[in-house]
Formats: C-alpha cells, structure tokens, sequence
C-alpha cells in the first residue's frame, strides 16, 4: 500500500473497544445488543472502563459478562441491586452498575431495587424492558402489556387475575434517594440517541454522588412477541411507548452527597472522596 | 480495527486516488436482523440474499454509496455494531 | 484490621467496664459479655471489614453490635431489607475482596440458602452464623439445634457442603468465628458457626483474646479491570461436561478439607464405656450427665463434634471399636445422629435422646438415657413425644412396631387407616359408610382426627 493521502476518510463511528470481540447469543434484532453497545460507548466516553465493577443478571443478559470486557459478578435472580451494594460500599473507587431485565428488577426483584434506591446506593442500574421473560421462553411478566398473548397467558394478559403493567421507574422515583430516574426506547435512531444520554446522566449521577440512577429502556423481543424484527421495533413505537412514557421521570442531580440530615452539603463544601470525574 | 486506513470499496468510490466506502460492515457478525435497512433514511441497505454468513443469516450490504450521508444511523441501531462509518474529509469532493 | 487495644486493666473513670475492651495480649481482661456481642466483637477484631444483616430474635444483639461498633472503625454495616438482600450484598462484597460476615436465625437462614448456594457454586469466601431457634416455619424463639441438616447437608440447591463450626462456649465461639474466616478464604468457601439461641443470648466471663487471621492473596477478586484481563465471578456454565468439570474441582476441594480441618473434642474418653454425643449447648448438658453418671459408676465420656461438616466419622468409628453404645444428643429430632450411625456402621447400638420446639434437655434427663442405653443395650430412637406414649418403661426396638390403635369410629362410620394396621405412625380419617368408594385418599374428607365429632384423639 502506497502512502496514505493525507486526506483520508476520517471515523465517524466505530465499534467500541469494551465489547469483546464475540458474536452475542442474542437472537437477531434484539435490543439488548443495543443497550450494550450504548453501555460501552457511555463507559468508553468516561473513561470507566477499568473501574467498572458490574453486576448480571438472570435473564438473557445474564450473558452480559461475556460481551463486555469489564470485572463482573453474576447475581442469583433479581439480587443484582443487593450484590452491587455490597461492592459499592467496601470498594468506593469503583463504578458499579447493574444491568437487568424486567423479570429481574419489577419481579423477584422489586425488594432489592426498592432498597437500594431508597438507601440512595451510588449505583447505576440499567433496566432492559421488553415486557417478557425471554430467557425461559417468552412468560408474562410484570410490565407485559393488557391483552399481550404470552407462553403464560395465552389468551392476553387479563387485568382481573394478572393485574394491571408495573410502572416501577415511576414507583423508584418518588424516592428520595434517586438522583435520576428515566425511561428511553430502542425504537429508532434519535430515541437511541436520547437514551444514551440518559445512560450517561445515570453514570455521573453515581460519579457526581447524588444517589441512586436508574434508566429503563424500553426494548423489544421479537421471538417471545412473535414478529420480525422490524415489526418489534414497530410495536414499540406504536403500542409499547403508550403505557410506558418516555423521558426523565426524576433529576435530583447536582445536589452532592446527602449529609446525616438529609439535606445537601453547602455549595462550596469539600468534594466527596468517592467521586472522580471520568 | 485499523481505523486509519480507508475502508476496502466494493464499488469503487474514489477519494483521490484511494478507493473507499463510507461503510465497513463485520459481515460475519450481521445477523440479518434488517433493523438498519429500517432506518436508514436513505434506504441504501439491504440484505445480501446471495451470500449467507458462517452464522447462517444474509448480511447487509451497502447498495449504492453513492447516496450514503455517513449519517451513521445503522451503527446506531445494529445491535451487533457491525458497521464502522466514514465520512469524507471536508472540502475533498468524494 | 485494628491491633487489639492495649490499655490499663482498669477502666478510665466513667467507662462502662463491659463495653471497655481493654486488657493487654498477655494478660487479657475477663469480662462478662452476652454471647452475640461477643461473637460480633471477635469478628471485627478478625479483620471483618463489611457486615449485613437483618434483624431476627436470637441475634439481633449480634446486628446491633456491629450497627454501633463498625462505624467506629470505618468499616462497611447495613441492616438489609431482608435476608435476601444481606446474604446478597455478603455475595457482591465478598466477590470484590472484602471479609464479610452475615448472621441470621434459622428462618433467616432459609431465606440465604440460594445465596449460599450461589456462593458455593462462584467460590466466594463469607462466614454465615446462625444462632438457631425452635421451628419448623416461625417456630419459636428458644434454642435448638434442628438446622443441622440444613447446615451440613448444604441447605441450598446443588452439590456444595461448606465447613461447619459449632462452638460449645462463648470463648470458644469467639475463637472459632476467627477459624471460620481462615476456612473461608483458604479454601474459597462460605463457612459457617453453628450457635444457638442459649449461646447468642446468655452471658459468660470471656477473655478478650482474639485472633485476626491473616489476609491471603485474592486473584481472582473484582476490583476493576485496570490494566488486566476482565474477572468474572460466576457459578453458571451452561455446557455438562464444563460444570461437571467444575463440580468435580468442588469436590475435590471438599475433599481436602475432609482431610485436613476435622475438629473435635473428648472427655474422659479414655477408660469410657459409653459415649454420649454432642454438639454445642447439649454437650454442656451431656458434661453434666457425665459427671453425675461417673459419681454413680457408669463410666460415660463425651465425645464433641466441633466440625459438624467435616464430619469426625473417622475417629467416632475408631471409638466405637471399644465402647459399649453411644448416645446422641440433640436439640431436635435426632439429626446428627444419622451421621453417627453412619460413622459407626452398626458396630454399635446408638440411642438418641432430643428435645424439641426449644425445650432443652435436663442432665437427669440424659442421665436416664444413659442409663436406659446400659440397660437395654439396643439402638433406641426416643423423642419426647415417643416417650409420652409408653405407659411404662419399654426398650426402644419394640416400641418403633408398636401399633397404634384407631380411634373408635362412630356410627355409620369406618375408620380407615392410610397406610395400612403395621404402619409406624398411621394418620386415620373416617369417612361415612355408604359414600365409601375405594380409598379416597387424604384429605378428601377434610376431617383430621382433631376435627370430627368433637375430636376422637
């Protein structure tokens, strides 16, 4: 190859350096391989990359720790946000965030994540929503939606024995201890965009010390709802964002590490020892 | 990823002297999923029904880089991140 | 990890004496400690850096103790919304390199049996203390020792066993707390100290001698991958013959502990012609019965597992070679000994005798156990409600096939038994004759004995 001309074709996106170099199991389309790829840009932008302690799931994303090069540490179903408590508090230089999905964190879960955001734990939990258990073959669960036909509702979820879709990002951000609670979508470009920027004012809220962040992605699961994956990503946009709106649902950021009180340290006061900007 | 050279053309744009694509595409790693033909608005995605990958899938091909904005919405919504774009240079005509 | 302070014998003016630690190495202080606060103490003294747990009688002293003391030394406390929560947060601290330390009671312990589990599987060190209450379920808040199973014979899912400690004493469970961490850490495995109620909530003179083990390299423990290749800790592996594999390194290391950690204590083994034994509390009981039935002529000794996992199955079946029986007591149905029996393989009779639901045995109790088992010479399985059933004094093997007669039925109705005349504990019902078709099976009726008529029991 000749010298290269000095005007050659510069980068405008490339894949990131912290997904490892392996195809996901992931069944074609799914939205997980997105919020991954999200997650590693986000990290990769900070620069969290060797300080990332982060905690999988049961789920499909359980295979997470083989996807993106980071230490993690596998938790038993739902548990996540109480593993990740644990390294938080005896490693405080390390960034921890939890990668669930909605069996995970609105089911077996509901305890841990509750909990951890109420205690204000300076976490970064990703919660992946696509309305299904997919990893054991497409079961309701608690953020299915009225009428969605699974394995274990046939005939559509009935809101008189199954009750009614759980908005837990809602029910999380009434707590005090939430610096920041928003929901995004996978549905299409600019709505990736914009949750990408969620995942990123969830990780300097755990940077900044303001408390707990939590951003739920509304995802898709084309082989446990039954269609392409266009026709998912379609379902989202259509019928998916209507119970489950978008946006930031709670941003107490910038106002630092809560003192035994409750309240904020005076502007000025001395930093936090466990933050660091990225 | 060799991210200084310019990517290996298929149809032969030239900057120069240089051939090269906005597009690289890991073939192998495309699962067909089509959500970036979906999204790319100006349709010059698809699937390359006369190629099947070691994964078994059609992947994607670019059709005509000559319409290709390097907009980067297919990255943005591969979930395999197959696809590195790139964009020409300012003030060098393509 | 804090030296053991040092300071003058006497407390300065104004200090509480038994919240004073002070004592020198050499001649350390004897003070007068609940067992819980004790137990907390040896393991902050240990190095525990990272403490959860949620509150449950008998231990919330434990819960309490570290809630106030580990503040003070800048190390990691919380009291989690459940046991779950606890035993999962043990679980991520412990995979990140801390030493941790999680205690709970027997319902508590169930709720933890996944994350052991899951600790098992990942190979990550915790020391887990359960001060054991009467159940099953809620039960009560009295001591037992009826989690042995649970303890020993892996209490979650899979085929794990974790090193089990089962202190006598408030010293010695001090001592031992500080052993649990070293087992945990040199072999990679949840441990656990097996206390129960009376050891948690009495008090007892103990010196403040304790022990902090030293800390071992952690290679495989997450601190960011930062300049090396990714950890992962996991116990998941999706493919057989790569867990079998995995299963087949658990074993061996379970092995290696058989090999190397049995403990045990003896008393007046030596010219012993019957053993009783015992763990924990019943073994201060059984040491008691002891003296008495010496001062009488029975020449008993103690024989006092204090590894209840690793079993001492050697050396109970070298004892059995020349004593005459053992007696095996518990707190509960009887459920170490069936690892007696299994050690001792026949060579001879082993009698049990237990209290249940918290009660706990007297000496003059064990004493006529003892007795019993010179006497009769059989292997006796006796339990209190065994025993309340004999109108006199009957040798254990007739009463195992002893037939317990069917309440009289009442007219126009059959008594059937369930399993048959020669069933060992037979449930009955009665059902009315005419709509008798077969057997219908329990339940069907939904009358218990207690229920119909007035009762027949």
């Amino acid at each position: 190859m000749t010298a290269i001309a000095p005007a050659a074709p510069r980068v405008v996106y490339s894949r990131p350096a912290l997904l490892t170099d392996v195809s996901t199991r992931y069944c074609p389309g799914c939205g997980h391989g997105i919020v991954h790829r999200l997650l590693a840009e986000v990290l990769e932008d900070l620069s969290l990359g060797p300080r990332t302690i982060a905690v999988a799931p049961v789920g499909c994303s359980v295979f997470a720790y083989e996807y993106l090069g980071l230490d993690w540490c596998e938790a038993p179903h739902g548990r996540a946000p109480a593993v990740a408590t644990g390294i938080r508090r005896v490693r405080p230089d390390a960034f921890v965030l939890t990668y669930q999905g909605d069996g995970d964190l609105a089911a077996i879960g509901t305890g841990e994540i509750v909990h951890a955001a109420a205690r204000g734990e300076l976490i970064t939990a990703i919660f992946v929503n696509n309305g299904i258990y997919g990893m054991t073959g497409g079961q309701m669960a608690p953020t299915t939606l009225l009428g969605q036909r699974t394995t274990s509702s046939p005939t559509g979820r009935d809101a008189r024995d199954a009750g009614y879709p759980v908005p837990m990002t809602e029910m999380l951000a009434v707590l005090p201890g939430v610096a920041f609670a928003g929901r995004g979508s996978i549905a299409d470009p600019s709505s990736i965009g914009r949750t990408k920027s969620m995942i990123r004012k969830a990780c300097e809220a755990q940077l900044h010390g303001d408390g707990f962040a939590v951003v739920e992605v509304l995802s898709n699961c084309p082989v446990g709802w039954g269609m392409t994956a266009t026709e998912s990503i379609q379902h989202l946009k259509d019928v998916v964002v209507k119970t489950y709106p978008l946006g930031v649902l709670a941003d107490r950021t910038g106002r630092g590490r809560p003192t035994a009180e409750g309240g904020s340290p005076a502007a000025g006061g001395p930093a936090p020892a466990a933050t660091k900007e990225g | 990823m060799t991210l200084s050279l310019p990517a290996p053309s298929r149809t032969g744009l030239a900057l120069g002297s240089i051939p090269w694509s906005p597009l690289a595409i890991a073939t192998e790693r495309c699962k067909g999923c089509e959500l970036c033909v979906t999204a790319c608005p100006k349709a010059c995605l698809a699937l390359d029904q006369s190629a099947v990958n070691r994964l078994g899938y059609h992947p994607v091909l670019l059709t005509d880089p000559t319409v290709c904005t390097s907009c980067a919405f297919c990255a943005r919504v591969c979930p395999d991140a197959v696809f590195t774009v790139y964009v020409a240079p300012k003030g060098v005509a393509r | 990890m804090t030296a053991v302070p040092t300071a003058a014998p006497t407390p300065a003016p104004g200090e509480d004496p038994a919240f004073s630690l002070a004592g020198t190495p050499e001649s350390p202080r004897r003070v007068l400690m609940k067992g819980n606060e004790a137990i907390a103490e040896a393991a902050i003294q240990a190095g525990c850096d990272a403490y959860f747990g949620y509150p449950i009688t008998p231990q919330a002293e434990l819960l309490e103790w570290m809630a106030r003391r580990m503040p003070e030394e800048g190390r990691t406390f919380i009291q989690a919304e459940s046991e779950l929560g606890a035993i999962n947060m043990a679980l991520g601290a412990a995979a990140a390199g801390a030493r941790v330390l999680v205690s709970s009671s027997s319902p508590g312990i169930s709720l933890m049996a996944e994350g052991m589990s899951y600790m098992a599987g990942s190979e990550v060190p915790i020391v887990l203390i359960n001060v054991m209450r009467g159940g099953p379920g809620l039960g009560s808040i009295q001591p037992s020792q009826s989690d042995y199973f649970q303890a020993v014979k892996g209490h979650g899912h899979g085929d794990y066993r974790v090193p089990v400690l089962a202190p006598a004493s408030i010293g010695e469970a001090m001592d031992l707390v500080a052993t649990a961490f070293e087992l945990a850490e040199r072999y990679r495995t949840p441990a656990m100290l097996l206390a129960d109620g009376i050891l948690g909530q009495a008090m007892e003179p103990v010196e403040l001698r304790f022990r902090t083990p030293e800390r071992l390299e952690a290679p495989w423990a997450l601190t960011g991958a930062d300049g090396r290749s990714p950890r992962v800790i996991r116990s998941m592996n999706l493919e057989p013959e790569a867990l079998e594999e995995h299963n087949l390194h658990l074993q061996e290391k379970y092995h290696a502990i058989a090999e190397r950690e049995v403990r045990w204590d003896g008393e007046r083994l030596n010219d012993a012609d019957l053993v009783i034994v015992a763990y924990g509390t019943a073994a201060r009981v059984a040491r008691t019965a002891i003296a008495r039935a010496r001062a009488s002529g029975l020449r008993a000794g103690l024989f006092r597992p204090i590894t209840l996992w690793p079993f001492p199955t050697d050396e109970l079946a070298a004892l059995a070679q020349r004593v005459r029986g053992m007696l095996v007591v518990e707190l509960s149905a009887g459920q170490m000994v069936e690892d007696v029996r299994l050690a001792v393989e026949g060579r001879v009779p082993v009698a049990f005798e237990g209290r249940m639901g918290g009660m706990v045995p007297s000496p003059d109790e064990v004493l006529d156990a003892l007795r019993e088992l010179d006497a009769s010479g059989v292997s006796a399985l006796r339990s209190r409600r065994a025993r309340r059933r004999q109108p006199g004094p009957v040798s254990g093997v007739e009463h195992l096939h002893e037939r317990t007669p069917l309440p009289d039925a009442e007219p126009g109705h059959e008594a059937l038994s369930i399993f048959g005349d020669d069933a060992w504990m037979p449930l009955w019902y009665t059902v009315p004759v005419a709509s008798r078709r077969g057997h219908d099976g329990p339940g069907r009726g939904k009358r218990g004995p207690a229920g119909h008529s007035g009762g027949k029991r």
